[in-house]
């Protein structure tokens, strides 16, 4: 019996070792600066410099419950060091945090900024932190949340 | 002054707040439109004083941004900071070198236009001289050697101003080497100021009614005339290649076109001067032999004048006393014909495709049967050889044949 458990253990150690990916580390996803992008007729948000595009119709859902707010504005997005999005606009209350996922974007978290909608937000990097500016409101955020002792 | 002090750290610190509280993103959207003002300044830069100034605003724009160069060496992909700065001041550096370009060039082309303004005088006084010799029916040795000497100087001066006035053109040409069509209205306005204050316009109008008058009152060779075209088709050509940007630059301008189009014309009548001055020396080549031809101005007008002239010879062969019509055959054939005329300018007339080669054996046929009427063959010779073969040949069966006395006798021997 005890070897069956020994030849067992021994198995599954032979396949958690196979099966451990490569992981190339540290690595930063840190942009320099926010990107501001102009939504087109069809919703979407398209980044030059990085070259990639997403639909934000879904976002304007969840934050006004209007999929067709999107409307010419502009929505403002920077990627911490650690490769999240954070994504928000004039008027948002939130500041949405995403991860990359399979052809998608998928919602990490959604920080509640200001109740009353911000006015003029503005994203900078400031690694570790992502600092947000709205008029004279300064917060440093997170994955997580805002980081209440840097603001 | 206590007073004075705080209000002072109050608003260095709303500045420092203000600053701090600044978008990367807008430093770095000011920082590429500030550079891209440059930029455009750079290009629409009219002086060197003016461009001094952009290379004082690209330092103090350099200074400004020099804390945020970290901030722009990220985002300035493909770029970076330096490499910016880089960028512009070799903007600079190239258009200074326009400007001084163009400051050489200005400063040569007010030798230029001078050393023209000299130029037309003195060849207007030579063809002045010139026509005065010409007119003058009984030129002496010394007077043709002065004639000759006066047509060497004003050929010279002449392809010198020329060569002149094509300078000031080729240092004006850099301006109008762009696509003139993409210039704007004051780009178009600025060029033209220049041509009009240079008298570009006037002296080509000058040099090619000069040239005109010169071809009027000389009487050249075919060799003369040869230089004479070849400096004309430099002109032409070196012409044609700012002409069509001058059009352009002068289409809001009415009376100008119609100087671009005076112009044109006076090409065309250069070319027909040069053209007719080789008739015309051609005949004053013979009329040297008291040969006086009507006026030819072709191939086919020349042909039929010289054939008309000979076939009114025939006519009057027999009228005239035989001596006269010697005497004009020789004038026209050897003196003329023979001496010049088909040397030197039937390949000047052939080779620039103002006379056939059907037209020139036309009248070299012609000459040929003037010849033989003038100067009909001796034939009498051949009679004479004829009879003294006939002779020959008398003799010859003569003697051959034995005489009958002579065969009889030598029968009865037998």
């Amino acid at each position: 019996m005890t070897k069956t458990k020994i030849l067992l253990a021994g198995i599954l150690v032979l396949l958690t070792y196979s099966c451990t990916s490569l992981i190339l580390k540290p690595a930063d996803f840190s942009w320099p600066i926010e990107s501001v992008l102009k939504i087109d007729d069809n919703g979407y948000a398209k980044e030059d410099r990085y070259a990639f595009a997403f639909n934000i119709k879904p976002l304007f859902y969840e934050e006004v419950q209007d999929s067709l707010a999107y409307l010419d504005r502009e929505v403002r997005i920077i990627r911490n060091t650690e490769g999240f999005y954070f994504i928000t606009c004039a008027g948002f209350k939130n500041v949405y945090v995403f991860k990359s996922s399979d052809g998608s974007l998928e919602m990490e978290n959604k920080i509640m900024v200001k109740e009353a909608g911000l006015t003029k937000p503005v994203f900078n990097q400031r690694v570790p932190l992502i600092e947000l500016i709205d008029g004279s409101d300064k917060y440093y955020l997170t994955k997580k949340g805002i980081e209440e002792d840097k603001k | 002054m206590k007073n004075q002090f705080l209000l002072a750290v109050l608003i260095m610190l709303l500045f420092s707040i203000c600053v701090s509280a600044q978008s990367d993103y807008e430093i770095v959207q000011s920082f590429k439109s500030k550079v891209q003002q440059l930029e455009q300044q750079l290009s629409e830069a009219a002086s060197l004083d003016e461009l001094n100034n952009i290379a004082k605003d690209i330092e103090l724009l350099k200074d400004q941004f020099s804390e945020n160069k970290e901030l722009l060496d990220k985002s300035l992909y493909p770029e970076d900071f330096n490499k910016t700065f880089a960028k512009l001041k070799s903007g600079v550096e190239v258009r200074a070198l326009d400007f001084t370009q163009i400051e050489v060039l200005q400063t040569e082309v007010i030798v230029l236009r001078d050393e023209v303004d000299r130029l037309n005088t003195r060849n207007r006084e030579l063809i002045n001289q010139i026509a005065v010799l010409q007119a003058d029916k009984n030129k002496d040795v010394e007077t043709i050697r002065k004639l000759e000497s006066l047509v060497t100087n004003l050929k010279a001066s002449l392809l010198k101003r020329d060569n002149l006035i094509l300078g000031i053109v080729d240092s004006l040409t850099p301006q109008l080497t762009a696509d003139v069509s993409s210039l704007s209205p004051e780009d178009k306005q600025k060029i033209a100021a220049q041509f009009e204050s240079n008298n570009v316009l006037n002296n080509v109008k000058r040099s090619l009614r000069d040239h005109v008058r010169f071809l009027d009152v000389t009487t050249l060779k075919p060799d003369d005339i040869k230089e004479i075209k070849k400096q004309q088709d430099y002109f032409v050509s070196t012409w044609q290649k700012i002409g069509v940007n001058l059009v352009d630059v002068y289409a809001d301008k009415k009376e100008k076109s119609n100087e671009l189009k005076e112009i044109d014309l006076l090409f065309a009548n250069w070319q027909t001067a040069i053209r007719n001055e080789a008739w015309n020396s051609i005949k004053e080549e013979f009329a040297i032999n008291n040969i006086f031809l009507l006026d030819f101005k072709s191939g086919q007008e020349f042909t039929v004048e010289l054939t008309r002239f000979i076939d009114e010879e025939f006519k009057n062969y027999g009228i005239k006393s035989k001596e006269d019509s010697e005497r004009i055959y020789a004038a026209f054939v050897d003196s003329t014909w023979f001496k010049s005329v088909q040397p030197e300018w039937i390949p000047y007339l052939i080779d620039n495709k103002m006379l056939t080669a059907q037209q020139k054996s036309l009248i070299e046929a012609k000459v040929t049967e003037w010849k033989n009427v003038v100067f009909p063959r001796d034939i009498t010779w051949v009679y004479y050889v004829i009879a003294a073969l006939l002779l020959v040949t008398f003799l010859y069966f003569l003697l051959k044949r034995k005489p009958k006395t002579l065969i009889a006798k030598e029968e009865l021997k037998q």
